[in-house]
């Protein structure tokens, strides 16, 4: 569990983040979320030690993907299908294709810094989107799909979770 | 004291944006990560398998505290190490990755001690067990 004073660094940490240029509203959320996760309080120790930029990035995705897990959370316990590990490289072909294809319509619109301004989502957790095969959340894409104006046809994907 | 092995939704996610990148072959897996997997459903912390530590471990967070009933499988000839949680007989296999730093690492620990908070809530999604 976070101690008080965990607590209270979070806040302080999360403060220096905001400065540092991330969504304010992403800021505040991962600072409540470390009131109730010492897992998310390390993340933001972390973000702070970061040895390079690209550690800092790589901490904000992991922060956001922490949000949107508590967000995903079910009630119980929820068993989705069981998926035989000689799917998984089609499975990861086809969410790269429909990635790569949504990713050109996020660069016909100004590109991901854009993106990011308009639907609030951190600029490293969008990269981190596009360029891995992890099944993309509704979530996720509906923020897409609102910040760009795009209709539920065009965010349709077979793998997604 | 075997246990049974559930793969959890970010254990499922994590193989596969590995396999996504070639991080490991489908021999390495089929050959080596799977079957050193398997030893889980017949663990015995006494096993000589279990006792070296360059292949079992405990899982820690970044300020080399044990994070409770966390466990690291680790291969150093491939890319991916993964992390478990064994707890009440059954092992959930949380994540995989492959350490490139260890910042990286630390970061991976952060999240494993969230994903077992809210597995020992009985919060989350699972992907069913290894047969």
């Amino acid at each position: 569990m976070t101690t008080d004073a965990q607590k209270l660094e979070a806040f302080s940490i999360a403060t220096e983040m905001a400065r540092d240029g991330v969504p304010e509203s992403f800021a505040v959320a991962v600072a409540q979320l470390a009131q109730r996760s010492e897992g998310a309080y390390d993340l933001l120790v972390l973000w702070k030690a970061a040895p390079t930029s690209a550690d800092r990035d790589e901490t904000i995705s992991d922060l956001q993907e922490l949000l949107d897990d508590e967000h995903d959370q079910p009630s119980g316990v929820e068993t989705k299908p069981y998926l035989r590990f000689d799917h998984l490289d089609d499975i990861a072909k086809s969410v790269m294709q429909f990635k790569a294809k949504l990713r050109r319509k996020v660069d016909a619109a100004g590109g991901i810094s854009e993106l990011a301004r308009k639907s609030g989502i951190p600029q490293p957790s969008l990269s981190r989107f596009f360029n891995t095969a992890s099944m993309p959340r509704t979530k996720t894409l509906y923020r897409i799909a609102e910040a760009l104006g795009l209709d539920e046809s065009e965010i349709v994907t077979e793998w997604r979770r | 004291m075997g246990l049974t092995v559930v793969i959890t939704e970010w254990g499922l996610q994590s193989y596969l944006a590995l396999r996504a990148s070639n991080t490991f072959t489908r021999d390495d897996y089929k050959d080596i990560i799977r079957p050193d997997v398997e030893k889980l459903k017949t663990y015995d912390p006494l096993d000589a398998v279990f006792q070296n530590s360059r292949f079992w471990g405990p899982a820690e967070d970044y300020a080399g505290k044990r994070i409770a009933d966390g466990h690291k499988m680790k291969w150093h000839n491939i890319g991916p190490r993964t992390v478990q949680l064994v707890l009440n007989g059954e092992a959930y296999l949380c994540q995989a990755y492959s350490k490139t730093s260890k910042h990286l690492e630390d970061r991976e620990a952060a999240k494993f001690k969230t994903y077992i908070q809210w597995i020992r809530n009985g919060n989350y999604h699972r992907r069913g067990v290894i047969p």
